[in-house]
């Protein structure tokens, strides 16, 4: 808006096309002109209006452009050919050329640079003219451009002076590049000529100028090669390592370089690495002897050997497995890196034949390196190896198959824990295979609602529409960050220097979870299932179990943490003919990972069959509720109030004690006010008479004797806030109907504005109802209406599936009430319902009165109370 | 013969030339293709000065410092002598920062780009100036027979990447671009999920846009401040072959950004690091995406990007938590990274179950090094390709020129990556180059 307001009235003065010209790219011809032509047009619109006519200028803008080479002003000049450049009219050579005959000094090597530019035959006579010109800078562009023309009589001419300066040899190796494109032959007779006349060639050009006649002189070039590989001067030497990697491909060049690694042992290991990279397997043998040969330094033949196995030549195996067991930690890890790395059939068989030798320690390095590998081929002789007589050799084997195992391994693991179910090995074996058959299930995630920030400060960030932008873009993992407070591509900390949290509630596939990670921990939303192949033949195995060998499957089954893992351990807590089984259940519960045992140990703090287990329980049962932040803070603090009776010791009345405390400080909320001081109507108004104080709550009541007739509102006097929270508990009969009025207009009649609506039945909790648009913030939904009344509506949950699940019919709920600018958004017990931005200020104030509704209806009652509001800016 | 004076003392004999003498004393260190510690092998992690890569900065600013203090300063296998800066604020600071570290005075500060250049006994160069710079510095340096680190985007014209390819080829010189996620594990474990197939047949990638700016950029000067004394801060070097214009102290700090002639626009800023990540991925190093469909957004946000070959790389600003993204989707799965992950996320778990065994695979396979500054160091030492090199640095520059030309042009484009011209379409085709200033020229 702001834009177009400076357009017109730019172009109404006529005094200038700026705003015109910033608007995207003017692409009129006529008008361009006009602009560098004009007296009384500014520098910086000329330039812009010379770098458009590039764009889009044909034979018509040459001369308006071309008056203005021989500005005085090097910027107008500069943008004249900055435009000119671009016309590929033929024309313009012809403009250059003259211009060339009439200019001197800068605004001269301007024009000699674009003639180079452009490429164009026709300027060779006047470049040719100018090399000698007094003028060293104009010389030097001639020349220049000289070279970029690459034409047979620019190289003539250039080829002329060579000796004279190094800027002519800059050039004439330019148009030897250029040449080398298409005709080597004739790029190797320049590099020739170069090398011939290097008095005045800068060093990189004389090195250059070697590696171009290497790379384009067949034999001779590889002649040369085999000089300059083994020269003294250290930047030939580069150049000719260069030019391994350059040269045309072909086995002859190759056996010329790979035969340098014998004679000139200084470059050994940079010449391997250079002729691996090169990709030509000719190099096979001359690197395989040098591999194997026991008088040259170790890193040698281990960059022979790494080499070797970049080509993915198996000659490189027998060194590697060689140098792989040398004392030299660094070498033999090194070594077995480039093992690990080595791709294909011999290298496996080569590890497998380890892993079959009669040496102990040798079978042990092969299990190693197979792991390393991770060979699936290798799964057999690990089988092998899970009755081998050597203990190291077992144990390494069977944490192989768990490494590499399949499901089809499973028996074999159950056989191991069968025999020796003490094995920590074999437990973990099992238990990192099953990770490998466990699956994040598929399903529909929707987020309720993600906050992230330090808590105990309420430092936060609702960050829901992030997450779910994740999610929708395939995520199924959230790491818990302050990205995810990004907002126009930065991230933002909602609280610098505090420990910060993420809380999420989401739906996944209809089941409501809820979960608390920490900073840089992450989320998997779906959870995990463990497929039937690997969970079946474990069940069953337990299932026929008993005593140690049962107890190690349970770890197993358990490991994941999942539901099912959950279930096997419920049903092993509850049974009693097997005591060990119980105790291990019961450990299980209380310090199981996520607040889903929470009931489980809840009872065991009670009732488990010893004061340890007892103990062990009520700790797991606090730490689980430190985790459950959907339970409401009070039901929390009630619930630790409850369990002081379940303790045995003076320790855990002293942890119940600190917990009992921490969660009473997490409920003292600041910055909130009271709105109702819970004995009188003070700051409270009007209502008709309907509303009074009563054991703490405020209420409202009509009977079939007094019927409530008429809409009625109680006003809050104190402030009519227009930034805020509201936070307030209400209990409604189930006839009941109230609100609460946000921002309200008219002290007299409050319907008016946005209201947070509620109803006994619960069909209208969660909606930002509005007088003239009813309930136009629905719940489940992000509304947004534009300034023209547009709306658009984002769904996030199901309006009647959210209500059930947020709303307690019959008892004390709590609304949360933002309202910042023009959005306005609701929540029902700490769950997000509804948000809804409305960008008409007729709609939605920026300010207003807060007040109560009771509405005319059948007889009702409607309970409020802990009301508190905080403002802010 | 190069003239070089060596520690040594003896006339001729280059640098790298002390490499000899130590690989057969067996402690060469530096030629492993994987990482053997100096301290293995007898060195306790010294390297020796005479075998050290001499480096100099050219436009060293917050990010180029960075570069310095994170991967050059504490890499002994570098040395850093010099820096060469149109600031003299910048000098100071890079000059203090280095002589602190070093514990000497040594580092020497200079204005002109081609005095430092000049040095014979400078290896290697780093520049960090912004998007404006960095081809010409990189040109010149390797036409002085300097090895290069750049840093991105790398060019501003296709023309000038094309000169970049043919400079560092001829010339035997080793180039390295700052598109860092190449040589991250996190990033090249997903490239590799997408060369070794583990995907299924990848028909789409998502390289992530900077989710602010615009395509169309600023052309208007800014109010004319008094020009400072070249010794605080030289304007005319400062703009180089870009079009003149009036100082005003903003270009200066940041307000490059956003101008026309000194910025590769919104789609430049992150997509010279995630169209690279792309194209390597895909195997298009030296290629191209052959459509550019106008977009009718300013950031040309949703840009489908077809090669050749059917696979579309589509630029976006969502779907990631971090910066820098790349998304690749195949029939069988997807892998997604970002700046921060702590691991890529991708469609099955199980994809990652080999983590370090992919990684290494690709370490023996390609010689490049995890780290960025040291697959250059390797390079530089081996006159290896680096993993940022010309090529793709060039190309997957290239494909952030052409969709900048198809939104200025505000309509859909045809590209022959081969001739490397838009297919009938001689306007477009004019914005492949742009004249440099007098005097500045590059070959």
């Amino acid at each position: 808006m702001k834009k177009n307001v400076l357009l017109f009235l730019a172009l109404a003065a006529g005094l200038t096309v700026r705003a015109e010209l910033d608007q995207a790219i003017l692409m009129d011809e006529a008008k361009l002109i006009e602009v560098i032509q004009k007296a009384d047009t500014t520098d910086n619109d000329k330039v812009t209006a010379c770098q458009n006519l590039g764009w889009c200028g044909t034979k018509t803008a040459i001369a308006p452009l071309a008056a203005l080479l021989s500005s005085d002003k090097a910027h107008l000049r500069h943008a004249v050919r900055y435009g000119l450049e671009m016309i590929s009219d033929p024309a313009v050579e012809t403009t250059l050329c003259e211009a060339a005959g009439k200019l001197s000094g800068p605004a001269l090597v301007g024009v000699l640079q674009s003639m180079g530019n452009r490429g164009n035959a026709q300027s060779v006579t006047v470049l040719i003219s100018r090399m000698t010109d007094t003028d060293k800078a104009v010389a030097a562009a001639a020349v220049q451009s000289l070279g970029k023309l690459a034409t047979p009589e620019a190289m003539a001419a250039l080829k002329a002076k060579l000796n004279t300066s190094p800027d002519v040899a800059v050039a004439y190796l330019n148009g030897a590049g250029k040449l080398a494109c298409t005709d080597a032959a004739r790029a190797a007779a320049c590099y020739a000529d170069l090398r011939s006349a290097t008095s005045a060639a800068s060093p990189a050009v004389r090195d250059a100028a070697l590696r171009g006649a290497i790379v384009t002189g067949g034999d001779a070039g590889l002649a040369l090669w085999q000089e300059a590989i083994g020269a003294t001067n250290s930047d030939t030497v580069d150049a000719a390592l260069r030019a391994v990697l350059d040269t045309p491909k072909g086995a002859k060049a190759t056996q010329t370089f790979a035969a340098a690694l014998a004679k000139h042992t200084a470059v050994q290991t940079r010449l391997a690495k250079v002729l691996s990279l090169r990709g030509d397997k000719a190099a096979v043998p001359a690197l395989a002897a040098l591999a194997k040969d026991e008088k040259v330094p170790l890193v040698n033949r281990l960059a022979a050997a790494a080499a070797l196995a970049t080509l993915d030549d198996p000659a490189a195996l027998p060194p590697l497995m060689a140098l792989a067991k040398n004392a030299d930690d660094a070498i033999a890890n090194a070594a077995k890196n480039e093992i690990m790395g080595f791709a294909g059939k011999a290298a496996d068989d080569a590890v497998l034949g380890m892993m079959a030798d009669g040496d102990a320690a040798t079978r042990l390095a092969g299990i190693d390196m197979a792991m390393r590998r991770r060979m699936a081929v290798a799964v057999p002789a690990l089988v092998k190896l899970t009755t081998d007589g050597d203990a190291k050799v077992l144990d390494a084997a069977v944490r192989g198959l768990g490494d590499l195992g399949s499901d089809k391994e499973i028996p074999v693991l159950l056989t191991v824990i069968k025999k020796t179910p003490q094995s920590e090995t074999a437990i973990r074996a099992l238990s990192s295979l099953c990770t490998r058959y466990a699956r994040p299930r598929a399903g529909k995630t929707v987020i309720h609602s993600a906050v992230y920030g330090s808590f105990e400060n309420e430092l936060v960030k609702d960050v829901t529409d992030n997450v779910q932008k994740l999610v929708d873009a395939g995520s199924i993992t959230i790491q818990s960050s302050g990205r995810l407070c990004k907002r126009d591509g930065f991230s933002e900390d909602p609280a610098p220097g505090k420990v910060k949290t993420l809380r999420m509630v989401y739906t996944f596939d209809g089941v409501e979870k809820s979960v608390q990670v920490r900073e840089n921990d992450s989320v998997h939303l779906s959870g995990v299932t463990l497929l039937p192949s690997a969970m079946t033949p474990i069940q069953a195995a337990y299932d026929s179990a008993a005593g140690a060998e049962k107890l190690a499957l349970f770890q197993v089954l358990t490991s994941l943490g999942n539901d099912q893992g959950l279930a096997v351990a419920r049903a092993a807590s509850k049974q009693t003919a097997d005591a060990p089984l119980r105790e291990a259940a019961i450990r299980a519960l209380a310090d199981w990972r996520t607040p889903d045992a929470l009931e489980d140990a809840a009872n065991f703090a009670q009732n488990a069959p010893s004061d340890r287990l007892k103990i062990l329980a009520l700790r797991g049962f606090v730490r689980q509720l430190e985790q459950s932040f959907t339970i409401p803070l009070k039901t929390q603090l009630a619930r630790l109030e409850q369990a002081q009776v379940w303790t045995l010791r003076d320790e855990d009345k002293a942890l119940l004690a600190a917990s009992i405390k921490a969660t009473q400080g997490l409920m003292a909320e600041k910055g909130f006010t009271p709105m109702f001081d819970g004995v009188s109507l003070k700051n409270w108004k009007g209502g008709d008479g309907w509303w009074e104080v009563k054991d703490g709550i405020l209420q409202a009541q009509s009977s079939t004797e007094k019927p409530c007739k008429k809409n009625s509102h109680l006003i809050y006097t104190a402030s009519q806030p227009a930034n805020f929270e509201l936070r307030a508990e209400f209990k409604l009969s189930p006839t009941a109907n109230s609100g609460i009025q946000l921002r309200a207009l008219d002290q007299e009649f409050g319907d008016s504005g946005y209201q947070a609506d509620m109803d006994g039945g619960g069909n209208y909790v969660g909606f930002l109802y509005h007088p003239k648009q009813h309930l136009v913030g629905e719940r489940g939904a992000k509304v947004t209406i534009a300034a023209d009344g547009k709306k658009t509506v984002d769904r996030f949950a199901d309006a009647k599936e959210l209500g059930n699940r947020v709303f307690k019919r019959d008892d004390w709920n709590e609304y949360t009430i933002i309202a910042k600018g023009p959005t306005m958004t609701l929540f029902v017990n700490g769950i997000k319902t509804c948000e809804l931005t409305d960008h008409r200020p007729a709609m939605m104030p920026t300010k207003g009165f807060i007040t109560l509704q009771m509405h005319a209806g059948p007889p009702m009652k409607i309970q409020y109370r802990n009301l508190r509001i905080k403002e802010f800016k | 013969m190069r003239d070089r004076q060596s520690k040594s003392g003896r006339q001729g004999i280059g640098r790298r030339q002390f490499l000899r003498g130590m690989a057969q004393a067996g402690v060469a260190a530096v030629a492993m293709p994987t990482l053997v510690p100096g301290s293995a092998l007898g060195l306790n992690g010294a390297v020796a000065p005479s075998e050290r890569i001499v480096m100099a900065g050219i436009g060293l600013g917050g990010r180029g410092m960075g570069d310095l203090r994170s991967w050059i300063l504490p890499d002994a296998q570098a040395q850093f002598v010099a820096i060469c800066d149109v600031r003299r604020d910048r000098r100071d600071t890079v000059k203090a920062m280095t002589d602190k570290h070093y514990g000497n005075q040594d580092c020497k500060t200079y204005i002109e780009m081609m005095d430092v250049l000049a040095r014979p006994d400078i290896d290697a160069i780093i520049t960090a100036t912004s998007d404006r710079l960095h081809a010409t510095i990189s040109i010149r340096a390797m036409r002085a027979g300097k090895d290069v680190f750049t840093e991105k985007p790398a060019t501003m014209t296709i023309a000038e990447g094309q000169v970049v390819v043919r400079t560092a080829r001829e010339y035997g010189r080793v180039y390295q671009a700052g598109m860092q996620r190449l040589s991250e594990a996190n990033f090249i474990v997903c490239n590799e999920l997408l060369r070794l197939g583990r995907l299924g047949e990848v028909k789409t990638v998502y390289a992530h846009l900077a989710p602010w700016g615009n395509v169309n950029m600023n052309r208007e000067w800014l109010p004319e401040q008094p020009l400072p004394d070249p010794q605080e801060l030289d304007w005319d070097r400062w703009l180089g072959p870009c079009p003149w214009r009036p100082y005003n102290k903003s270009y200066v700090h940041g307000g490059w950004h956003h101008q026309h002639d000194f910025y590769t626009s919104v789609i430049g800023e992150w997509g010279s690091h995630t169209f690279a990540q792309c194209h390597d991925a895909l195997g298009m190093q030296d290629t191209s995406p052959i459509r550019y469909p106008y977009v009718p957004t300013p950031t040309a946000d949703g840009m489908e990007m077809p090669f050749a070959n059917g696979v579309t790389m589509i630029q976006k600003q969502e779907g990631w938590r971090g910066t820098c993204g790349i998304r690749y989707v195949g029939s069988e799965g997807w892998c997604a990274c970002a700046d921060g992950y702590a691991r890529p996320e991708v469609s099955n778990p199980a994809m990652l179950a080999d983590y370090n065994k992919i990684l290494q695979d690709y370490l023996t396979r390609t010689g490049h090094l995890v780290g960025h500054m040291k697959d250059f160091f390797a390079s530089v030492k081996n006159r290896t390709i680096t993993v940022a090199n010309p090529t793709l640095t060039h190309r997957s520059m290239s494909t952030v020129h052409c969709a900048n030309i198809a939104q200025w042009l505000k309509r859909d484009l045809t590209w022959d990556p081969v001739k490397e011209e838009f297919v009938n379409d001689e306007q477009a085709n004019r914005l492949r180059s742009r004249a440099a200033r007098e005097g500045w020229q590059i070959c």
